[in-house]
């Protein structure tokens, strides 16, 4: 018998702030398991630490929270080890883009078949509101930079598609149905499939609560990476859909075996 | 209003259906985090209106009876909006949520509803559809005018806080 969304769904009750991105999140993965029909026993996802990362407690399925910014190392030795498994990695801006910012790098050039869900608030939430990789550079509510970050925000999307991701998708967590969809096809996806998606922090920057009317539907998906380049570059960043998708070896490939004992080899 | 019609009635009652579930289950959530944030009254206030959607499913529920109904994904709804009319936005919380503010909010969402099953009544071909749909639009805008009278009853009431419920985790903390 298929499972619904719901029976994804641990005991857990999430303990996120009332209105947060994140429960849309959840939904959305729930949704796209029941959807994709994944066995509980099958299925891990794997997280760092931060609010986002909370979120393997709440799904019913094996999980590992992890050490800061180290979900995607950990997604990934799984996945080599245990190929059967379906994978997904989650996390938060701070933990992927920053601590994890260079396994992100190297997760998106490896092409390991996982799927990777950044929720993006665009400020360090658990640790009450502090700037992060990706909050815009005038933002001036963060506590340790008053007068604005005074840096460029990181662009998750450029940069996954300049590491080589072959599957980059943007959605937005007040619309958990589309997540959904990304998500499915994220799931799909031979290869490592990247979903960046603008998730609100109500708490911390109340005035996200207007991605609402933000957000806009892409219409194509560009069909190479220098079209996609093009629409990422020029996106104002709230467009939702997917970005680019081209398939690419898996890593690790299948080699045929040169010898039957590499000892052998070192035989006197 | 809907994005595409609704030409027959599987199709509408899982749309019916899903409509219900999903209203009862986000409705639960917000109960549980409004319990897990010491707001009690809102959650009791959020899990009694999930019981009233959970009565209405099974009203709808017994309508579908031997209708075999298709099992849609859930991008797969033709709903106005994102979401189904009666689902509230997670947005749509605050930590500091009053009473009369989520009974406006469900109102809100009941007369959504309302307005999906009255635009599926006005402009479906089928007579069977029309026929539910019109019943459900009935009951939907019943429910939005109960709302409305509890919530003009909490106004009146002595029991109405005149200020906001004390923060009791700020997420500010003065420096």
């Amino acid at each position: 018998m298929s499972l619904k969304a719901k029976d994804y769904k641990s005991g857990i009750k999430p303990i996120w702030c009332p209105g947060c991105g994140h429960y849309g999140v959840l939904n959305a993965i729930t949704k796209a398991m029941a959807a994709r029909e994944l066995d509980t026993h099958n299925t891990a996802i794997i997280s760092g630490i931060g609010c986002s990362s909370r979120l393997p407690a709440y799904v019913s399925s094996y999980g590992f929270h992890g050490v800061h910014g180290r979900s995607l190392p950990l997604a990934t030795g799984l996945k080599v080890a245990r190929p059967d498994l379906e994978v997904v990695a989650v996390g938060g801006d701070g933990d992927g883009f920053s601590i994890g910012g260079n396994h992100f790098l190297h997760a998106c050039r490896r092409n390991v078949d996982i799927v990777y869900i950044a929720m993006d608030n665009e400020v360090y939430g658990m640790t009450k509101g502090q700037a992060s990789p990706t909050s815009p550079e005038t933002w001036l509510s963060g506590k340790l930079t008053p007068h604005g970050t005074e840096n460029r925000p990181f662009q998750p999307c450029a940069i996954a598609l300049a590491s080589g991701a072959g599957f980059i998708a943007r959605g937005y967590s007040g619309d958990p149905n589309g997540l959904a969809q990304l998500i499915f096809e994220g799931l799909a996806f031979p290869g490592f499939a990247f979903i960046h998606v603008l998730s609100q922090c109500v708490t911390f920057v109340p005035e996200q609560t207007a991605w609402k009317q933000q957000v806009h539907s892409l219409d194509d998906i560009p069909s190479t990476a220098a079209e996609a380049a093009a629409l990422i570059h020029a996106d104002d960043g709230f467009s939702k859909g997917i970005l680019f998708r081209s398939p690419r070896p898996v890593f690790p490939r299948e080699h045929a075996s040169t010898t039957a004992d590499p000892r052998q080899a070192f035989a006197v | 209003m809907t994005r595409e019609l609704i030409t027959n009635l599987p199709l509408f009652l899982a749309h019916s259906l899903e409509l219900e579930q999903e209203s009862a289950e986000r409705l639960r959530e917000f109960a549980d985090t409004m319990r897990h944030h010491q707001q009690g009254e809102l959650a009791a206030l959020f899990d009694e209106l999930a019981a009233f959607s959970d009565l209405h499913t099974q009203e709808i529920a017994a309508v579908c009876e031997g209708i075999d109904l298709p099992r849609l994904n859930p991008w797969e709804f033709v709903w106005p909006g994102t979401e189904a009319p009666e689902t509230s936005g997670y947005a749509s919380l605050r930590y500091e949520m009053q009473p009369q503010e989520a009974l406006r909010l469900m109102a809100a969402q009941e007369g959504a509803a309302a307005d999906f099953y009255a635009d599926v009544a006005a402009r479906s071909p089928d007579p069977e559809i029309v026929k539910h749909a019109a019943e459900f639009a009935r009951e939907e805008r019943e429910h939005e005018a109960l709302l409305l009278e509890r919530l003009a009853t909490l106004q009146a009431s002595a029991t109405l806080a005149a200020q906001p419920a004390p923060d009791i985790d700020p997420p500010h903390q003065p420096e």
